[in-house]
Protein backbone atom coordinates (compact mmCIF):
# COMPACT_ATOMS: atom_id res chain seq x y z
CA UNK A 1 0.00 0.00 0.00
CA UNK A 2 2.52 2.09 1.62
CA UNK A 3 5.82 3.44 -0.81
CA UNK A 4 8.86 1.66 0.54
CA UNK A 5 10.05 5.55 1.18
CA UNK A 6 7.59 6.14 3.41
CA UNK A 7 7.61 2.70 5.31
CA UNK A 8 9.61 4.42 7.91
CA UNK A 9 7.20 7.66 8.40
CA UNK A 10 4.26 4.42 8.65
CA UNK A 11 5.40 3.24 11.18
CA UNK A 12 5.95 6.64 12.96
CA UNK A 13 2.80 7.81 11.94
CA UNK A 14 0.92 4.24 13.04
CA UNK A 15 2.77 4.44 16.44
CA UNK A 16 1.34 8.25 16.53
CA UNK A 17 -2.28 7.65 16.01
CA UNK A 18 -3.13 4.26 15.54
CA UNK A 19 -5.74 3.01 18.32
CA UNK A 20 -6.68 6.76 19.18
CA UNK A 21 -9.33 6.36 20.95
CA UNK A 22 -12.32 8.63 22.94
CA UNK A 23 -11.09 9.29 26.85
CA UNK A 24 -12.76 6.88 29.31
CA UNK A 25 -14.82 9.35 30.33
CA UNK A 26 -16.58 11.09 26.98
CA UNK A 27 -19.55 8.76 27.35
CA UNK A 28 -20.24 9.18 30.94
CA UNK A 29 -19.90 13.25 30.67
CA UNK A 30 -22.38 13.41 27.75
CA UNK A 31 -24.95 11.10 29.41
CA UNK A 32 -24.84 13.54 32.71
CA UNK A 33 -25.06 16.69 30.24
CA UNK A 34 -28.10 14.89 28.80
CA UNK A 35 -29.84 13.53 31.61
CA UNK A 36 -29.17 17.21 33.34
CA UNK A 37 -32.56 19.02 33.27
CA UNK A 38 -32.22 21.98 31.10
CA UNK A 39 -32.40 25.63 32.87
CA UNK A 40 -33.53 27.70 29.93
CA UNK A 41 -33.43 27.81 26.05
CA UNK A 42 -32.40 31.12 26.32
CA UNK A 43 -29.05 31.53 25.70
CA UNK A 44 -29.42 29.38 22.89
CA UNK A 45 -32.06 31.71 21.38
CA UNK A 46 -29.69 34.90 22.03
CA UNK A 47 -26.85 32.82 19.94
CA UNK A 48 -29.48 32.00 16.63
CA UNK A 49 -30.56 35.75 16.48
CA UNK A 50 -27.25 37.26 17.26
CA UNK A 51 -26.88 40.67 18.48
CA UNK A 52 -28.58 42.26 15.79
CA UNK A 53 -31.27 40.63 16.37
CA UNK A 54 -31.24 41.37 20.08
CA UNK A 55 -30.78 44.89 18.91
CA UNK A 56 -33.88 44.71 16.84
CA UNK A 57 -35.80 43.27 19.33
CA UNK A 58 -34.90 45.61 22.19
CA UNK A 59 -36.06 48.55 19.45
CA UNK A 60 -38.71 47.23 18.45
CA UNK A 61 -39.70 47.11 22.64
CA UNK A 62 -38.77 50.83 23.17
CA UNK A 63 -41.10 51.38 20.15
CA UNK A 64 -43.18 49.63 21.50
CA UNK A 65 -43.18 51.51 25.04
CA UNK A 66 -43.14 54.96 23.46
CA UNK A 67 -46.16 54.70 21.41
CA UNK A 68 -48.04 53.35 24.38
CA UNK B 1 -40.65 5.66 24.17
CA UNK B 2 -38.45 7.91 26.37
CA UNK B 3 -36.67 5.19 27.77
CA UNK B 4 -36.31 3.79 24.20
CA UNK B 5 -34.80 6.82 22.65
CA UNK B 6 -32.42 6.66 25.86
CA UNK B 7 -31.40 3.63 25.28
CA UNK B 8 -30.88 3.89 21.39
CA UNK B 9 -28.83 7.06 22.09
CA UNK B 10 -26.67 4.82 25.07
CA UNK B 11 -25.99 2.60 22.20
CA UNK B 12 -25.28 4.98 19.29
CA UNK B 13 -22.88 6.57 22.00
CA UNK B 14 -20.85 3.58 22.68
CA UNK B 15 -20.94 2.25 19.24
CA UNK B 16 -19.46 5.92 18.03
CA UNK B 17 -17.74 7.47 20.66
CA UNK B 18 -14.68 6.37 19.13
CA UNK B 19 -15.05 7.52 15.25
CA UNK B 20 -16.29 10.97 16.76
CA UNK B 21 -13.76 11.68 18.81
CA UNK B 22 -10.89 10.49 16.03
CA UNK B 23 -12.76 12.69 13.45
CA UNK B 24 -12.60 15.64 15.78
CA UNK B 25 -9.24 15.19 16.34
CA UNK B 26 -7.97 15.13 13.31
CA UNK B 27 -10.37 18.28 12.34
CA UNK B 28 -8.95 20.33 15.29
CA UNK B 29 -5.80 18.90 15.96
CA UNK B 30 -5.71 19.40 19.83
CA UNK B 31 -7.60 16.39 22.31
CA UNK B 32 -9.08 18.89 24.96
CA UNK B 33 -10.74 20.50 21.66
CA UNK B 34 -12.06 17.57 20.19
CA UNK B 35 -13.24 16.21 23.42
CA UNK B 36 -15.31 19.25 23.72
CA UNK B 37 -16.66 18.81 20.53
CA UNK B 38 -17.17 15.11 21.05
CA UNK B 39 -19.38 16.18 23.78
CA UNK B 40 -21.14 18.75 21.62
CA UNK B 41 -21.90 16.68 18.70
CA UNK B 42 -23.29 13.78 20.56
CA UNK B 43 -25.99 16.69 22.34
CA UNK B 44 -26.59 17.78 18.92
CA UNK B 45 -27.70 14.22 18.35
CA UNK B 46 -29.39 13.80 21.10
CA UNK B 47 -31.64 16.85 20.51
CA UNK B 48 -31.89 15.78 17.01
CA UNK B 49 -32.69 12.05 16.97
CA UNK B 50 -36.39 12.63 16.56
CA UNK B 51 -35.41 14.34 12.90
CA UNK B 52 -33.59 11.55 11.67
CA UNK B 53 -35.45 10.43 9.14
CA UNK B 54 -33.07 7.34 8.19
CA UNK B 55 -32.38 8.86 4.41
CA UNK B 56 -28.82 8.24 5.00
CA UNK B 57 -26.32 6.03 7.15
CA UNK B 58 -26.59 6.78 10.68
CA UNK B 59 -22.66 6.85 10.62
CA UNK B 60 -22.86 9.70 7.72
CA UNK B 61 -25.29 11.72 9.90
CA UNK B 62 -23.52 11.83 12.63
CA UNK B 63 -20.27 12.90 11.01
CA UNK B 64 -22.01 15.41 9.16
CA UNK B 65 -22.98 16.57 12.58
CA UNK B 66 -19.52 16.57 13.71
CA UNK B 67 -17.89 18.22 11.24
CA UNK B 68 -20.30 20.72 11.43
CA UNK B 69 -19.51 20.94 14.67
CA UNK B 70 -15.84 21.25 14.11
CA UNK B 71 -16.26 23.68 11.39
CA UNK B 72 -17.90 25.96 14.06
CA UNK B 73 -15.11 26.14 16.85
CA UNK B 74 -12.51 26.49 14.06
CA UNK B 75 -14.24 29.72 12.92
CA UNK B 76 -14.70 30.93 16.72
CA UNK B 77 -11.15 29.74 17.39
CA UNK B 78 -10.18 31.94 13.81
CA UNK B 79 -11.81 34.86 15.38
CA UNK B 80 -10.17 34.33 18.89
CA UNK B 81 -6.57 35.05 19.60
CA UNK B 82 -4.28 31.95 17.61
CA UNK B 83 -3.55 29.28 20.04
CA UNK B 84 -0.37 28.91 21.03
CA UNK B 85 1.06 25.69 19.97
CA UNK B 86 2.62 25.33 23.52
CA UNK B 87 -1.31 25.43 24.84
CA UNK B 88 -2.27 23.12 22.88
CA UNK B 89 -2.87 19.93 24.74
CA UNK B 90 -1.20 16.45 24.01
CA UNK B 91 -0.62 14.09 26.04
CA UNK B 92 3.09 13.36 26.88
CA UNK B 93 4.92 11.30 24.84
CA UNK B 94 8.55 10.26 23.87
CA UNK B 95 10.64 12.96 22.18
CA UNK B 96 10.75 11.37 18.42
CA UNK B 97 6.51 10.93 18.74
CA UNK B 98 6.60 14.33 19.88
CA UNK B 99 8.51 15.38 17.14
CA UNK B 100 6.24 13.89 14.61
CA UNK B 101 2.35 15.40 15.93
CA UNK B 102 4.74 18.64 15.71
CA UNK B 103 5.36 17.76 12.15
CA UNK B 104 1.78 16.81 11.57
CA UNK B 105 0.49 20.04 13.46
CA UNK B 106 2.46 22.26 10.81
CA UNK B 107 0.26 20.87 7.76
CA UNK B 108 -1.93 22.02 5.61
CA UNK B 109 -5.80 21.88 7.27
CA UNK B 110 -6.56 19.75 4.79
CA UNK B 111 -3.00 17.30 4.53
CA UNK B 112 -3.39 17.45 8.26
CA UNK B 113 -6.88 16.19 9.04
CA UNK B 114 -6.45 13.25 6.18
CA UNK B 115 -3.31 11.89 7.86
CA UNK B 116 -4.62 12.01 11.17
CA UNK B 117 -7.51 10.06 9.81
CA UNK B 118 -5.82 7.79 8.19
CA UNK B 119 -3.76 6.26 10.56
CA UNK B 120 -6.30 6.74 13.11
CA UNK B 121 -8.80 4.73 11.21
CA UNK B 122 -6.33 1.66 10.84
CA UNK B 123 -5.01 3.34 7.30
CA UNK B 124 -8.50 2.78 5.43
CA UNK B 125 -8.90 5.34 2.47
CA UNK B 126 -12.64 4.18 2.30
CA UNK B 127 -13.15 5.27 6.07
CA UNK B 128 -11.24 8.42 5.91
CA UNK B 129 -13.41 9.81 2.24
CA UNK B 130 -16.80 8.55 4.56
CA UNK B 131 -16.17 10.72 7.90
CA UNK B 132 -14.64 13.67 5.80
CA UNK B 133 -17.17 13.68 3.32
CA UNK B 134 -14.41 13.48 0.24
CA UNK B 135 -14.16 11.72 -2.76
CA UNK B 136 -11.77 9.11 -1.92
CA UNK B 137 -9.41 9.90 -5.07
CA UNK B 138 -9.00 13.65 -3.14
CA UNK B 139 -7.86 11.60 -0.32
CA UNK B 140 -5.31 9.39 -1.57
CA UNK B 141 -3.81 12.35 -3.34
CA UNK B 142 -3.98 14.62 0.24
CA UNK B 143 -2.20 11.55 1.53
CA UNK B 144 0.22 11.34 -1.08
CA UNK B 145 1.06 15.23 -1.08
CA UNK B 146 1.12 15.06 3.02
CA UNK B 147 3.66 12.21 3.01
CA UNK B 148 5.84 13.79 0.86
CA UNK B 149 5.81 17.37 2.75
CA UNK B 150 6.29 14.82 5.99
CA UNK B 151 9.35 12.89 4.33
CA UNK B 152 10.69 16.60 3.62
CA UNK B 153 9.83 17.67 7.37
CA UNK B 154 11.53 15.10 8.90
CA UNK B 155 14.78 14.35 6.63
CA UNK B 156 14.89 18.65 7.55
CA UNK B 157 14.72 18.05 11.10
CA UNK B 158 17.05 14.75 11.04
CA UNK B 159 19.89 16.75 9.49
CA UNK B 160 19.01 20.04 11.31
CA UNK B 161 20.16 17.53 14.96
CA UNK B 162 22.67 16.18 13.33
CA UNK B 163 24.00 19.62 12.85
CA UNK B 164 24.04 20.35 16.24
Amino acid sequence: MACDEFDGLDEELTRAFGGTRAPAHLASSVLRRVRMPAPTSLPEFLDAIGWVGVLAFAAGFAFFVILK
Amino acid sequence: MAAEASTAFETLLATHQDKVFRLCYSMLGDRAQAEDAAQECFLRIWKSMDRYRGDSAIGTWIFSIARNVCLTSISKRRRSAPIEEAERSQPVMPDRQRDILHLVSQLPDNYRQVVMLFYMEDRSYEEVACMLDLPLGTVKTHLHRARQQLATMVKEADSGVRRV
